[in-house]
């Protein structure tokens, strides 16, 4: 639908464009710029966007004073886990789901298909004895074996897998490569684009749980980003700039991570477009 | 020899599947299915669970709280949902009438997307906040006073969809975009030719040819929604008046405030009969006007 709009159409869609752009980014502004002030000026009136006199004071608060450096190391460490462990066994078995036969394979998959409508949140009680049984409570493997389950990857990746020629992987096969060898040389490299959009996907959704972190983990030092972050607002006196400080930091990662893998970004929400 | 072959097939593949199918067992179906044992039970954080039949469920239907965070959820689905669409639809027309600067805004209207929904959270303190909250400072300039956003049983509940719709509208324009990106042109060159206006090729035209995308986003959306939590821990911690508690701040605030994991599981396994039904009754009513 690429008709040539008008001129008022346009200037109507710059419009509410410029107006898009504001709302999205005037927040992180007003962050930066409380989390450049000190706590008292901030609570003047009218407010001053660029304070006279920048103060680094909540930053070094931050990082000296609370566990920030802490949790972003752990966000890391479960994250990039994750990340590594669900690609592994989400391309095993999407390869199977749809390049091989098996006895059971609609039943698997309509399993598997119907699990994603099922409200994680709903879950976490009886997860959380599950792992606290386990004895892995408080554990970084609290937060990295459960993510494992969830089976929407997998579709994601068969999607890829599907539209293979089935031609190649026969060739392959009277050459006498075993599955695992077609699977590791020549499915894996075909599906590269999908793997990093599979990755992309699967580390923003740890990088922004909060829930699960917050039921599984009670040691501060342990904790995630977002908890962390959290915590730091139930303190009887909160502590706006060091609040905003934290906030602005959090988003760094990401954004640095938005910047290098942009069009794999887009080709996230490309994907899920069609396929739903 | 066939059958070996047919065997050796069979195993190969479960190898395949084996470890996806092993931890979507242990971390998936077994805790829904203890789920379900678990709402006829009582105790489990510091004692053994005990048996009690059928009291928590007759609890459940006696507790008005209950009915009531359902509404909030529901609620706060049905501010939440139409308006990030209908928001995000706008934008995506917008975005994809314009050529000079599309990817420059598509990049900047998709940023608050990627933030954790807790971080986009604690920015809307400094966007909400009575004293120094940047709305405020707005509300000062044009009606005099600062606005109360979480402290009112009425604002409490749109102020948190608001924060979604802040988030997700990067998300859902995008994926609108793509939508209508995928649309066929002649149909639109040939309905031109036919003298149908703007107004009328978006709503004879585009809406009706992106009934299938609007199906799935509103399906996941709804799902994902129903579960909210994040934001309203941040905000307003289920309150004023518990006009804000959805659902899972129930769930969350039984097992670890209330200290009553059997009647949590009961709301949760409640959860899951909501978000079933919803979903269902969705692609149901999406089915009817196909």
């Amino acid at each position: 639908m690429s008709l040539q709009p008008t001129r008022p159409m346009m200037a109507a869609s710059y419009g509410l464009l410029a107006i898009a752009a504001v709302v999205s980014i005037v927040p992180f502004l007003y962050i930066l710029s409380t989390s450049i002030k000190d706590t008292r000026s901030l609570f003047s009136y009218p407010p001053e966007w660029i304070p006279d006199q920048v103060f680094w004071g909540n930053y070094a608060k931050l990082l000296q004073e609370t566990s920030f450096l802490n949790w972003t190391a752990n966000t890391f460490m479960v994250g990039i886990m994750i990340t590594v462990l669900k690609l592994a066994i989400d391309a095993m078995a999407a390869y199977a789901l749809a390049k091989l036969d098996f006895v059971g394979k609609r039943a698997v998959s309509a399993v598997l298909l119907t699990a994603v409508a099922i409200p994680v949140a709903a879950l976490i009680i009886p997860l959380f004895f599950l792992v606290r049984d386990m004895g892995l409570l408080n554990t970084y493997w609290a937060l990295i074996l459960p993510a494992l389950a969830n089976p929407l990857g997998i579709f994601l990746l068969r999607s890829f897998i599907v539209s293979l020629p089935d031609d190649l992987l026969h060739s392959a096969r009277l050459d006498g490569a075993g599955e695992f060898r077609i699977f590791v040389q020549i499915i894996l490299p075909l599906i590269s684009s999908g793997l990093v959009v599979h990755a992309i996907f699967t580390f923003m959704l740890q990088y922004t749980n909060f829930l699960w972190p917050l039921v599984a983990i009670q040691t501060e030092s342990r904790q995630v980003l977002t908890v962390g972050i959290a915590s730091l607002k139930s303190n009887f006196v909160v502590d706006w700039g060091l609040i905003s400080a934290a906030s602005l930091l959090a988003t760094i990662p990401i954004t640095l991570l938005f910047l290098a893998l942009q069009r794999f970004f887009m080709a996230q929400s490309l994907s899920s477009a069609l396929k739903g | 020899m066939r059958r070996n072959y047919v065997l050796r097939r069979n195993l190969t593949a479960y190898l395949f599947l084996a470890p996806a199918l092993f931890f979507f067992g242990t971390f998936l179906v077994w805790p829904g299915i203890s789920l379900l044992v678990q709402t006829f039970q009582t105790g489990g954080v510091m004692s053994p669970a005990v048996f009690v039949g059928t009291r928590n469920w007759e609890r459940t239907f006696a507790d008005p709280l209950v009915l009531k965070t359902i509404w909030n959820t529901v609620r706060y689905c049905l501010m939440a949902i139409p308006a990030v669409f209908v928001v995000a639809m706008l934008f995506a027309l917008a975005l994809n009438a314009v050529s000079v600067g599309q990817t420059a805004f598509k990049t900047i209207i998709y940023y608050p997307t990627l933030q954790p929904i807790l971080v986009a959270a604690l920015m809307f303190t400094f966007v909400l906040h009575q004293d120094f909250g940047v709305l405020n400072v707005l509300m000062r300039a044009v009606i005099g006073e600062p606005v109360n956003f979480l402290g009112n049983e009425v604002l409490a509940m749109p102020t948190i969809a608001m924060v979604e719709v802040w988030k997700g509208m990067g998300f859902w324009t995008l994926l609108f975009l793509a939508g209508i990106q995928s649309l066929p042109r002649d149909l639109y060159h040939a309905a031109e030719l036919d003298g149908a206006g703007p107004w009328q090729r978006f709503f004879q035209l585009t809406l009706p040819l992106l009934k299938p995308t609007f199906f799935f986003s509103a399906i996941f959306a709804t799902i994902v929604n129903l579960q909210v939590f994040d934001s309203i821990f941040i905000l307003t911690d289920g309150g004023p008046f518990h006009s804000t508690a959805s659902t899972t701040w129930y769930i969350y605030r039984s097992l670890f405030t209330f200290n009553e994991p059997g009647y949590g599981a009961t709301l949760s396994f409640v959860l899951v009969l909501v978000v079933l039904a919803l979903t269902a009754l969705q692609s149901y009513a999406f089915r009817e006007r196909a």
